[in-house]
């Protein structure tokens, strides 16, 4: 059983200068325990879409303008308020990109990561205080008791993304969404954070919703791996799957654009053109202007998600045809 | 072997911490860059990484005499940079050049193309006015822009865009040695690609001499003759790309490539995930002895009084007691 199935989400910008069409009508399900991951440029939709699940999209100017989202039996897309105040923190808990933006800093640490625990659960100051000391402990920061007075500005960045996920998993959420958890951080504490993130999933049977733009942190974490490309998914596969039997041209000119491990290359592959303009409406498939295969029937109507083969689904109509 | 273009000689570049605004005082210095010797090749790709902090900026910085340093030669073509008045130094200006990190901030929003890659010319004399609308869209040719887009002002161009008109500028007056300063981390992947390939071609072309500071040791590899690894205002080792890839030898070398997520799920999933602890000290207060010691997994109690000397190897070497 799937513990979240999104149908269809659509998440529309409504600005001065017109439609910004950030997500156009994505699928796609998380089951117990597993981590999916969502790979794009920036720009592709991948952020919105998250924030979009939690209610986190500023509107105006932003809309959902169709989908739902089951998750359990409730519908997040068209839940109140309320409800998903309960949700939020609780059953879904969210890491952020950039852990000094998401800390407040005039919160000192502990005050912070007990903040979920005193809105979610009853629970006593002092309950939620031993708590947060030990949800500290287990991402791995040392004199936790003492750390819960400092204020974020004391710890390095990656002691606040640690503090973050601390915070994220003190409920024992079912799904973490992860936006881009490494991506401010070095090499050497990105490697850390994303065993830590692992260790911590398997330690509480948690789903995982992981957003990034490196493939390198997919093939390090993920267990399937969307494609998303101007709002929508091009691609979706089991990661083994993904990386060696890439059918959708976008993926494969994405993994060919990066420095391979196996040897030093000579010139790396470069896609021609650029990203669509978001704001306007595109007809056919969104990446035929820089595509290689484009052929005429590519610019036309919509083309959808499609399994070529056992769970491996791509929205190229041409490999869809078999011609590729 | 002929002479090498740069030559760097005990290079300290200090910065004093102080605190309080009116009665101000100095609480401590940063050696952002610490003792580091350093010789550069005649066209030769040299890559400088190093995570954040570890002064490859500012050693950048004080190769084109943008920071002052506080001891040490830069020997430029056999002249010693700091030796130089200002005027003197002006007129060899024209043959070092620089290339910064964000292409949104290094160009001058209110100058057009034009006067962007013109500037330079105009200020060292090189063309007349009449003759300057030739050489910059011959410039704008070189790094793939059209020049019809002379007249067009920096916010009308994407992102990889200004960072193609900044490495024009760089290349107007023709100099031996650029210095690109993380030229692609604000780029997304797909236009990371084309800009690696264009410097890569680019240095072969004219011959160029570059410094390529990055975080990336990907990119760097891909790109760099030798690669000099930074940690803590040190260079700790220095040698031959492919070897200080494929066979670090100093423990920090290691864990900074074992820490790099390859697009591969196989790869990840074979090798052995070695995270460092903790993260880098702060540079006001150095540890002792070798400055890797406090996260060195070999380390042994004579590292933490011992500043260790170069070990030297066939095609590299480093500095670390432990090496045999």
């Amino acid at each position: 059983m799937s513990l979240l199935e999104v149908k269809d989400l659509k998440t529309y910008f409504h600005t001065r200068h017109g439609v910004v069409r950030a997500v156009e009508g994505i699928s796609f399900d998380v089951n117990s325990g597993e981590t999916v991951g969502i790979v794009g440029e920036s720009g592709s939709g991948k952020s919105v879409a998250a924030c979009s699940l939690l209610g986190l999209i500023p509107s105006p100017p932003g809309r959902i303008e169709s989908g739902r989202a089951l998750f359990g039996d409730r519908d997040l897309l068209h839940s109140t308020e309320r409800e998903l105040r309960a949700i939020r923190g609780k059953r879904i808990s969210m890491i952020f990109q950039d852990p000094m933006t998401a800390l407040n800093p005039y919160m000192t640490v502990g005050k912070q990561v007990t903040e979920p625990l005193i809105a979610h659960e009853p629970c006593s100051r002092a309950d939620a205080r031993a708590k947060a000391g030990e949800a500290l402990v287990s991402v791995g920061i040392q004199d936790a008791a003492l750390r819960l007075n400092d204020y974020p500005h004391q710890f390095s960045g990656g002691m606040r993304q640690r503090v973050m996920i601390a915070m994220a998993m003190i409920t024992g959420p079912e799904l973490l969404i992860a936006d881009e958890p490494t991506t401010a951080l070095d090499v050497t504490v990105q490697a850390q954070i994303l065993e830590l993130m692992k260790e911590m999933q398997t330690r509480l049977q948690m789903a995982m919703i992981l957003i990034t733009h490196n493939l390198g942190v997919i093939a390090r974490t993920c267990d399937r791996v969307l494609v998303m490309y101007a709002g929508r998914i091009l691609e979706s596969a089991p990661l083994r799957m993904l990386f060696r039997e890439t059918k959708h041209p976008y993926t494969q000119a994405l993994m060919a654009s990066m420095p391979s491990v196996h040897a030093k290359g000579g010139t790396l592959y470069t896609i021609p053109g650029m990203p669509p303009d978001p704001s306007s409406e595109i007809a056919g498939c969104p990446f035929a202007p820089r595509c290689a295969h484009a052929v005429e029937r590519c610019r036309h109507g919509t083309i959808a998600l499609q399994e070529v083969s056992p769970d491996h689904s791509t929205a190229c109509i041409r490999v869809q045809a078999g011609e590729l | 072997m002929t002479e090498p273009i740069l030559d760097i000689i005990d290079l300290a570049v200090h910065f004093t911490v102080s605190k309080g605004f009116v009665f101000s005082r100095r609480i401590g210095t940063v050696k952002a860059v610490d003792g580091v010797c350093l010789q550069v090749e005649r066209g030769e790709v040299l890559g400088l990484v190093g995570e954040s902090g570890c002064g490859k900026t500012t050693l950048a910085r004080a190769v084109m005499q943008l920071e002052r340093a506080a001891a040490g030669k830069i020997l430029f073509e056999s002249v010693d940079l700091r030796a130089l008045s200002s005027l003197e130094l002006r007129t060899l200006r024209p043959r070092f050049q620089m290339i910064f990190q964000d292409p949104y901030a290094s160009l001058n929003p209110r100058m057009t193309v034009f006067d962007s890659i013109a500037e330079p010319l105009r200020v060292h004399g090189f063309a007349g006015r009449a003759h300057a609308k030739e050489h910059v869209g011959a410039l704008m040719e070189q790094v793939g822009l059209a020049p019809r887009f002379m007249r067009k002002y920096p916010h009308e161009f994407s992102g990889g865009q200004r960072q193609r008109i900044a490495i024009a500028r760089a290349l107007a007056l023709e100099p031996k040695l650029i210095i690109a300063d993380e030229p692609v981390s604000a780029l997304d992947v797909s236009v990371q690609a084309q800009i690696l390939n264009l410097l890569s071609g680019l240095c072969k072309d004219h011959a160029l001499t570059m410094i390529l500071v990055s975080h990336d040791l990907a990119v760097v590899r891909h790109l760099s003759h030798r690669i000099a690894v930074m940690y803590l205002g040190k260079i700790v080792e220095i040698g031959d790309a492919e070897s200080v890839f494929t066979s670090p030898l100093h423990p920090y070398t290691q864990a900074l490539v074992n820490a790099i997520p390859w697009p591969d799920p196989d790869y990840e999933a074979a090798r052995e995930k070695k995270p460092l602890r903790g993260d880098q000290p702060s540079p006001m207060n150095p540890p002792s002895g070798c400055p890797f010691h406090p996260r060195c997994p070999i380390a042994g109690p004579e590292c933490a009084r011992t500043v260790p000397d170069w070990v030297e190897r066939a095609r590299q070497r480093a500095t670390c007691l432990k090496i045999e």
